[in-house]
């Protein structure tokens, strides 16, 4: 009856809120328990023109000590409830634009279905709260994935983001097998800057392309844990 | 989300959430003169994005566009749906038809299924279309779901019309769409020539 423990734990506090009736009804009443079963009551409501929401996981989630990174394109994940309702959690540096979050949550869900990894919405354990989003972002005309985050005032001095990130570098090259995976960080942010040398990261040459955000981009090379540089500080490690 | 979003089936046409594969075609449009009344050619970049944003509008908003195909070969003849992003006033209904599937009925019968999936369905009281006062082809397919532009809604950023579409219940098996369903069956008519030019 409850959510299969498959889905995040987030997802009772997400799904109470609901969208459209036919969507969350529909998945609450067809929890069916064989995948026969499924399969004929998908094609009955597709025939019928209603929707059935798929309710597995089709997306990877990764996990640490203190976070659940999840994907927002997850069919359980309620992504205005989590990032655009008015109170929700503001983003660090966020754009005076009211409407840019609204259209890069959209945007990030879509780059899922598209290259079947993204940015994934990492979720604070212990109370349930979106603290940002991370993960590879790769549309297309970047000149190649980069690893992305932004981060919410509530995440300032926790060490999520290097908890985050490491979790993500290590899905990318162990369960992903990339070889190589940079992100392109303005010279003047210094916050990132540090969490780039946290994380290990080497700084390469300067960057530019036609599409960049900002015109003083450095690439900052990522590399598996056994290949990271020495972390320039240890006092955030020790927790 | 493309798994759970809605299939619809019409006489030749099937509506289906929109998908990696469809991506080529979206974007030869969009990069192409036909799209200069929907936020003009775009780069590869802003396709691309605004591609993706599509696909996770259905995900913010549990509503969305939708790729038509055809029923029987599969291919894509463009896309129709509902569209809200953020800083629009009311929902939107939209369209747009890759320009060498234009002029065979496709935007009416796609659009009058999509319209009637969301006021049966979702429940909807009604929508409207923004439209550059320009664009007369989309204007005239407008007129023809029975919309009528409203001089006091609110607009998107000053530049476009609105045009409001009937309600449900003046769409409900009324003279309109009897009249609607008789013009997609002429389309659908291989026998059925129209003289003048054929708007889609």
């Amino acid at each position: 009856m409850i959510a299969s423990p498959t889905l995040p734990p987030f997802a009772g506090y997400a799904l109470a809120r609901g969208l459209t009736p036919c969507f969350r009804t529909c998945g609450m009443i067809s929890q069916s328990s064989t995948q026969e079963q499924t399969a004929t009551a998908r094609a009955a409501a597709v025939k019928k023109g209603v929707d059935m929401p798929y309710t597995g996981n089709r997306f990877p989630s990764l996990q640490t000590r203190r976070l659940q990174l999840v994907s927002p394109a997850e069919a359980g994940f309620d992504a205005h409830e989590a990032f655009l309702r008015i109170g929700a959690p503001r983003f660090i540096d966020a754009a005076d634009d009211p409407d840019a979050l609204w259209w890069s949550v959209a945007t990030i869900i879509g780059h899922w279905h598209l290259r079947s990894y993204g940015l994934f919405a990492v979720i604070e354990r212990s109370t349930g709260r979106p603290v940002g989003l991370i993960g590879p972002w790769f549309p297309k005309g970047w000149p190649e994935p980069e690893l992305s985050w932004h981060l919410t005032e509530d995440a300032r001095g926790k060490g999520y983001a290097s908890e985050a990130a490491e979790v993500v570098l290590d899905w990318l090259f162990h369960e992903m097998k990339w070889s190589t995976v940079a992100s392109f960080i303005p010279e003047d942010n210094d916050a990132s800057i540090a969490l780039a040398q946290r994380i290990g990261a080497r700084p390469e040459q300067l960057v530019s392309f036609r599409l960049a955000p900002a015109d003083n981009m450095r690439t900052w090379r990522h590399y598996p844990a056994a290949r990271r540089l020495e972390q320039p500080s240890i006092t955030e490690r020790l927790q | 989300m493309p798994s759970s979003i809605p299939v619809i089936e019409t006489k030749r046409l099937v509506l289906r959430g929109p998908e990696a594969e469809d991506y080529p075609d979206f974007k030869a449009t969009f990069s192409s003169y036909r799209a200069r009344f929907m936020g003009g050619p775009l780069n590869t970049y802003e396709a691309w994005m605004l591609y993706a944003a599509e696909i996770g509008h259905w995900q913010v908003r549990g509503f969305g566009m939708w790729m038509i195909h055809d029923k029987i070969t599969e291919e894509t003849y463009g896309m129709a749906g509902a569209w809200q992003p953020a800083g629009w006033p009311e929902r939107e209904i939209a369209w747009i038809i890759w320009p060498d599937a234009a002029g065979k009925g496709y935007a009416l019968e796609a659009t009058h299924a999509a319209r009637n999936y969301l006021y049966e369905v979702q429940g909807w009281d009604g929508a409207v279309s923004y439209i550059d006062p320009k664009n007369l082809d989309s204007i005239r397919l407008a007129e023809r779901l029975g919309a009528k532009k409203d001089h006091d809604a609110p607009t998107i950023d000053g530049s476009d019309a609105v045009y409001r579409h009937p309600s449900p219940a003046a769409l409900r098996d009324s003279q309109l769409s009897h009249g609607i369903e008789m013009e997609i069956s002429h389309y659908a008519d291989p026998l059925f020539k129209p003289k003048g030019w054929a708007l889609d």
